[in-house]
Formats: C-alpha cells, structure tokens, sequence
C-alpha cells in the first residue's frame, strides 16, 4: 500500500491507484476531462496534471495516469501546475462555441466546471474556430460536434467497453471526428450512456432537450423498472414529469452506466391518462381520504364475503418495498390470497430459485464481472437484462470462458458484445479445458456463474444451480 | 465490385494476418489502387473482408493522408510540412505549387493531373524541403526544381 503526501496530507492507498484518485480520496478534486474510472487511461486532455515536488519522479506529471508511489509529495495547487492547467483548459476551449446559454448541457457540464475551476474565464483567441457538420444519431441523442474538446471518452465507451462498432472516431489531428459512418441510429443498446459520458454537450438527450435546467430538476435515487437487474437511476423531474433518467453509480450493480431502455423509455410515465392523484370513483381527493374509503372498503367486502374471496394482486416487476407491504397486508388480512405470479410455472421457478439461493451462490453484477467461467441459460440476455450482457463482457474480455446453453444459439448468440460457445446442455460446459481451440481453462478462482430467464420451472433451476454448485467445486482446485 | 482475383488475394491477405485489423491497410491500399480512391463501395469490400464495420475502415483510412477518401488527380503530391522541412522553408514550396497547379491544398489542378496535399514527415528530413509525387521521393527542393519535376511528372503521364 503506496503512502505518498498531497498537499500536505499523508495518503495511503492500494496499489494500483493513480494520484488522482488518491487526491480523490481525501477530497482533493484535480481537474480532468478525459479519466473516466471505469474506462482505459487515454492521458488525452492533460488537464490533470500536478507537480511532483520530491519521491521517485518530479516536475510536473498526469495524475490520471500516475500510479501512487511510496514517498510521492505532490503539489495539487502549485503555481506551475495551475499555470498549465489554466492553459490548457484555454487551448481546450478554442474551438468550443460560446453557446452554453442554449446548450441542454448547461448547468451539468464538466467543461463548464473545470474552465472556471481551471481558471480561464477570458476568450484571447481571436482566429476562426473549427466546425463540424453534425450527424443524426436517432431518436435517442442529439449530436452537436463543435462542442467536442477530443477526450475520447465516448469512443473509449462505445467501443471497448460496451462492443459497439458503428460509432467511433475518424480523421486526425484537429479533424478528429466523433460520429457515425454515415447518419443513422446509433445501434448500440447502450449509446445512451454517451450523454453521461461527455463532459460537454456533444450528446445530449434528445427526448428531454429545453425542458428544464439542472437546477430546476427534483432528483430522487431511483432503481430502474425496467428489467429484473434493478439498475441504479438517477430521474431528473421537472413540474411533475420526468424530462430525462441519468445512471447512478452502483458498483455492485451498475457500475456508471444503463441501458437505453432504462434512460429512454419513459413515456409511459408522463402519459396524461395516468392519474396523478388519488381519486374516489373518479374524483380526485387527498391522500388520507383515499386510504381510509380504500380501507372501508376492503372491510365492507370481507365482511360480507370473508377474507378468503379477497385477492391481493402483486406483479414480480413491483418494487422490492411494495411487494413486501403488500405481503404484510396480506398478513394482516389473515386469510387473503396473495399472488405475484400470472402462472403457477413461473412462481414455482422463482419459489425454487429463492429456496437455492445461498450466500455462495449468489452474484452480483461484478461478481459476474470477475468470474472465470459463466454459463448462460437459454437466455436473451440483451432482453432480460441487457446490463448484464456488459458484466459477462467485461469478464469475456478479461478472459473468461462464456457458454451459452441454448437450443438455438443463433438468434440469442446474434447481438451480443461478446464471445460465446454455443452447448446443448448445462452438462456439456466443460470442467477442465474445452472452449476453442482445447484452451485450457484458468483456474477459476473467483467462480462460476449461471444465469437463466425467468420462465424456467422448478426442476431447470434445480439443474441450473445443481450445475454451478458443480463449477464452482471445479473451482476450488489448484 | 471488386475484381475476383484481387478479392482473393486480399482474403489470402487477411487470412495471413494475426488479426485480421493488421491487414487493413494493405486492403485499403490496394482497394485503392484498383478504384484510383476509397470509394464509399470499397470502404464496405474492406469491412467485409476484415470483419470490421463501415465505421472501423473508415477509423483507419481518414487516419492515414495517403488513403484518399475523395477523387484524386492522376498523381497525388504530397508536400512535407512537418518540423524539418518547416525550417527549410517548406512553406515556399507549398506557395509555389498552390500557384503553379492553381489549387488550395485538398485541390486538384483543372486538368486533373496533380492532387495537392500536405504530409506528415516521410522520414526525409536530410534532404528537407521534401515532397513525394504518386510516390515518388524528391528532396532539396526549390521552385525551380519544383517546375522541372512537375514537367517530368507530367510528361511521364502521357
Ligand atoms: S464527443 Fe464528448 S466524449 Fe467524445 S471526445 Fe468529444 S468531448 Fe470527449
Ligand atoms: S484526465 Fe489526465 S490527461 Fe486527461
């Protein structure tokens, strides 16, 4: 563990740790544009830089791409170190267009932040600036290319992290260009993740634009309801309506990012014919009111027909806390009928799941992300969880074996970013060597996963844990 | 459409390389040779052939100046501006070739014969100011020499 001094404060962190995340961890914030925590270093806006007053290097350094050193002293506010970040958020800026007052970004833009943090405030630039045409990109993003500052984060995004391959970066030098081959959709399920990414306004959201500024938005920490992996959201509502959903970090969900389905699809949350307050046979009243009619209304009907004609209706898509109060209201109409199930399969699959499910077993998403070995049930990952499909990759491209065990690999196999062996059955994931080629597996060390949909019955998941109950055995040897 | 022999070669091409991306810029130089620049057309018989997207070829091909994603003239002249040759006053040349051939940089002459395009440093920084013509190495140049190349380069075109 690296101890090192910045700014006069002793720092000691894991190896591996670069000086601007130590900084980070005692609170000092060093200006950068293109680090991003969960993308590869790139060191291509050299905003970050600090001066290494004495240890094993000195002068002034990228502390993004800087591993922590025993016997660092940094300077985060030496006069050198500002000097060239003031400069360099100056050169930055020369081509960036004086638009902010009509740029959806305003007010949630890093550039702004860092320009004034970095100390630049006054154009000296007098010569033209470079432009760029822009390009359709969808429905989902709005694409305005003059404002790029080239940190490459996006590219860095799209392709290597989430595997998309029709967006990227084209020309060189002062022409670098961040779009598409052509106008188009972006085709990634995860393009909308751009708008998070981007310090500036090259993405912004298109179903939400001129709504709203940051500052007027009400946030609450939100999950998504759009699929089963619960994605942490961040909504951005604004006089009742939801304008725009960010992602929220989890790291042992989300990470930094979301799918689109979880960022675009929302339109059934601001449709006008839902209601937006209680309302007693269509007239609307308060809340208190609506309970205690709600209420009377429930006791009236069991005393009439007893608890036992009383259904209580959940859904598997409620949230964790409705679905358990609606669990205690049953409980405390001793004798009503509590389903969350349309069929009987899909309980029983759920119920048996719930009952081999231990805390051995069980994986988050980054237990996913380290895994060795994973073997995909008969599933549409990029429909049932399309998050999901970007832990399996971040393993696949750390060199895990993927399997995916289905009757017709080719349809499930088409969209997703990674590599996987097709099998006929969970039996056929080899323990010891298999794969292309009869590599030899590595050992697995941090375990096997198995994930299947939900549509499974009883004895499939049964066999499915019976299977990763015996990887993981496999892993236990040397 | 590509010819059938040079799809094959290229395949074979591919096919040798440790990933097939090593090869792309051999596919683009010869896609380009046959088609005189990289059509949109041959920017998707590249990405066929490499297993890339459109997008991926076009990555690489706008990277490198001597990919031309645009028509060019007969014979394309690359003139140096990079450090060396910017000391030697590469900048005259480029006037003086933007006033013979009557062309920006980009442009190409009204006969169609020369493309003019500036460049990275071809490595011949002893012999600075430097330019290539289709290839064609020419050092320590002057605008009297530049006259007597262009001459030469087109008398060997007809
Ligand atoms: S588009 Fe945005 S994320 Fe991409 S390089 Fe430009 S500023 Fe960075
Ligand atoms: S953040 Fe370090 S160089 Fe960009």
């Amino acid at each position: 563990m690296p101890k090192l001094i910045i700014d006069d404060i002793a720092v000691e962190v894991p190896a591996g740790t670069n000086v601007l995340e130590a900084a980070r961890s005692v609170g000092i914030t060093i200006p950068h544009f293109c680090y991003h925590p969960a993308l590869a270093i790139a060191g291509a806006c050299r905003l970050c830089a600090v001066k290494l007053l004495d240890g094993p290097v000195k002068g002034i350094q990228m502390s993004c791409s800087l591993p922590a050193q025993d016997g660092m002293v940094v300077s985060t506010t030496d006069p050198e170190a500002l000097q060239l970040r003031s400069m360099v958020i100056e050169w930055l800026m020369i081509n960036h267009p004086h638009d902010c007052p009509v740029c959806d970004e305003g007010g949630e833009c890093l550039l702004q932040d860092f320009t004034i943090a970095g100390g630049h405030g006054r154009r000296r630039y007098q010569g033209k600036k470079r432009t760029f045409l822009n390009q359709y990109l969808g429905e989902g993003i709005q694409h305005e290319m003059n404002r790029c500052i080239e940190c490459y984060r996006c590219v860095r995004f799209y392709q290597d992290y989430a595997g998309g391959t029709d967006f990227g970066v084209t020309g060189s030098a002062g022409r670098v260009y961040f779009g598409r081959f052509a106008d188009g959709a972006l085709e990634s399920p995860f393009s909308g993740n751009l708008v998070d990414i981007c310090p500036t306004g090259v993405f912004t959201d298109k179903t939400g634009r001129f709504r709203a500024r940051y500052w007027d938005y009400e946030f609450a920490p939100s999950i998504c309801p759009h699929c089963s992996v619960g994605c942490n959201t961040s909504p951005q509502n604004f006089q009742r309506e939801l304008i725009k959903v960010v992602a929220r970090r989890n790291d042992q969900v989300n990470g930094w990012f979301i799918c689109d389905r979880g960022r675009f699809d929302k339109g059934y949350v601001n449709d006008g014919r839902r209601p937006r307050q209680p309302m007693i046979d269509g007239v609307a009243c308060g809340y208190e009111e609506a309970l205690d009619a709600l209420a009377g209304r429930i006791s009236d009907f069991i005393g009439m027909n007893g608890t036992g004609s009383l259904a209580l209706v959940g859904s598997a898509r409620l949230s964790l806390e409705g679905a358990i109060l609606l669990g205690e209201l049953a409980r405390y109409l001793d004798g009503a009928q509590l389903c969350y199930f349309a069929d009987s399969s899909l309980s029983g699959g759920s119920l048996a799941a719930v009952q081999l499910l231990n805390e051995q077993n069980a994986a988050s998403l980054s237990d996913l992300e380290g895994a060795d070995c994973i073997a995909l049930l008969d599933l549409d990952l990029m429909q049932e969880g399309p998050m999901l499909a970007l832990a399996v990759r971040k393993a696949a491209l750390a060199g895990a074996q993927v399997y995916l065990v289905a009757a017709e690999p080719g349809a499930a196999q088409k969209d997703l970013p990674f590599r996987c062996t097709a099998v006929g059955s969970l039996d056929e994931v080899p323990l010891e060597g298999g794969g292309q080629g009869g590599r030899r597996l590595r050992r697995r060390r941090k375990g096997a996963r198995t994930a299947g949909p939900p549509g499974l019955d009883r004895s499939e998941v049964g066999h499915a844990a019976a299977g990763g109950e015996r990887l993981r055995r496999g892993a236990a040897g040397p | 459409m590509m010819p059938e022999a040079l799809r094959t070669s290229l395949q074979a091409r591919v096919a040798a390389a440790v990933t097939p991306r090593e090869a792309a810029v051999d596919v683009m130089k010869e896609l380009q040779a046959h088609y005189g620049w990289l059509t949109d057309e041959a920017v998707g018989e590249a990405a066929r052939l490499l297993g890339l997207s459109e997008l991926q070829v076009e990555e690489l091909a706008t990277f490198y100046e001597m990919i031309y994603r645009r028509p060019v003239g007969k014979k394309v002249i690359h003139v140096c501006d990079s450090i060396s040759c910017w000391c030697a006053c590469c900048e005259e040349i480029m006037r003086h070739l933007k006033e013979r051939l009557g062309v920006e940089p980009g442009g190409t002459s009204a006969d169609g014969m020369f493309t003019l395009l500036p460049c990275c440093c071809m490595g011949m920084c002893g012999d600075s100011p430097a330019m290539s013509v289709n290839g064609t190495p020419y050092g320590k140049l002057t605008p009297e020499l530049v006259d007597e190349i262009l001459a030469r380069e087109r008398a060997l075109a007809s």
